[in-house]
């Protein structure tokens, strides 16, 4: 009876390991990073390159400013779009780029005028020299 | 004399395992067109399931999913090899518990195995989560396959000893 049952439990465990190992087999569930990777999405970063002369001194810091300066400007200047135009934007950009203006030609008119009031002088020192002599 | 028939059911049992079938391949053909038009991003249904678009290559839990080529004609031929080797013993069986168990496990091996020949790997698209734990993706095959052992196992723990 005993031997019986135990060769019974035997046959079912038999049985149940080989439905889990169907299970296993069978399954195709697929486990689920947070942010997989997406192939499309990934782009290689371009190799290093050697400079051209390694004894070249890096720019100086006016020269630098000065590029940027006319990077930035080449950038507004493409800024511009139909798109711009339609919604308004260009008017606002407009606006901001007036007010620069305006800041530069200020500065430059009173620049002017100091010019101006130092030539007068000058003249004036000239003809009083002029006059005694 | 009918119950010793072994193919008594034969027409009714292939079209459940038919039908098993078309109901896997036409869920996920309807999630992959429901995904593409949102660009593969997966969708939240409920605060605990979302839609995924996952391809899995490898086998349980996203086993030897690195395998290449080779990988995947092995696994679609051992799912395709077990699913009709299982067919014919559902067919050939005379207990209707039994059978639909079987069933329902070649079902899903076929449907995964139709799966991993025509694109290569399995589409899982079931992602069950809470909070940031997430049960391994999974699709209606992998449901099938599932309640069929677990029919499989009832059978073999409670039924048995039941009979003494």
């Amino acid at each position: 009876m005993f031997l019986g049952n135990l060769k019974m439990g035997k046959f079912i465990i038999i049985k149940i390991i080989f439905s889990l190992v169907l299970l296993f087999s069978l399954l195709s569930c697929s486990k689920l990073t947070p942010k997989s990777a997406n192939e499309y999405t990934v782009t290689k970063k371009t190799p290093l390159v050697m400079p051209p002369d390694m004894n070249m001194t890096p720019p100086s810091n006016e020269k630098q400013k000065s590029f940027y300066n006319k990077k930035r400007i080449s950038k507004k200047i493409n800024d511009f779009n139909i798109e711009n135009i339609l919604t308004g934007e260009l008017t606002n950009k407009n606006k901001i780029i007036k007010r620069k203006k305006n800041k530069v030609n200020k500065k430059i008119e009173y620049k002017n005028k100091l010019n101006r009031k130092k030539l007068v002088k000058t003249i004036l020192r000239m003809k009083e020299s002029v006059i005694l002599k | 004399m009918n119950n010793s028939y072994p193919f008594k059911y034969f027409y009714e049992l292939l079209a459940i395992f038919v039908l098993l079938i078309i109901l896997d391949q036409a869920t996920k053909i309807l999630i992959a067109k429901i995904m593409f038009n949102n660009k593969f991003e997966s969708i939240e249904i409920l605060p605990f399931l979302n839609l995924t678009f996952v391809r899995n290559t490898g086998i349980s839990f996203g086993l030897f999913s690195d395998g290449g080529l080779l990988n995947r004609y092995f696994f679609s031929a051992l799912s395709m090899i077990i699913g009709t080797m299982l067919l014919i013993i559902a067919l050939l069986n005379k207990d209707r518990f039994i059978q639909i168990s079987l069933l329902f496990i070649s079902g899903g091996a076929v449907g995964n195995a139709i799966d991993r020949i025509y694109f290569g790997g399995v589409i899982d698209f079931i992602d069950f989560f809470l909070y940031n734990l997430h049960w391994p993706a999974f699709n209606l095959a992998d449901i099938f396959i599932t309640f069929g052992v677990i029919l499989l196992l009832f059978e073999n723990v409670f039924r048995k000893f039941k009979n003494g």
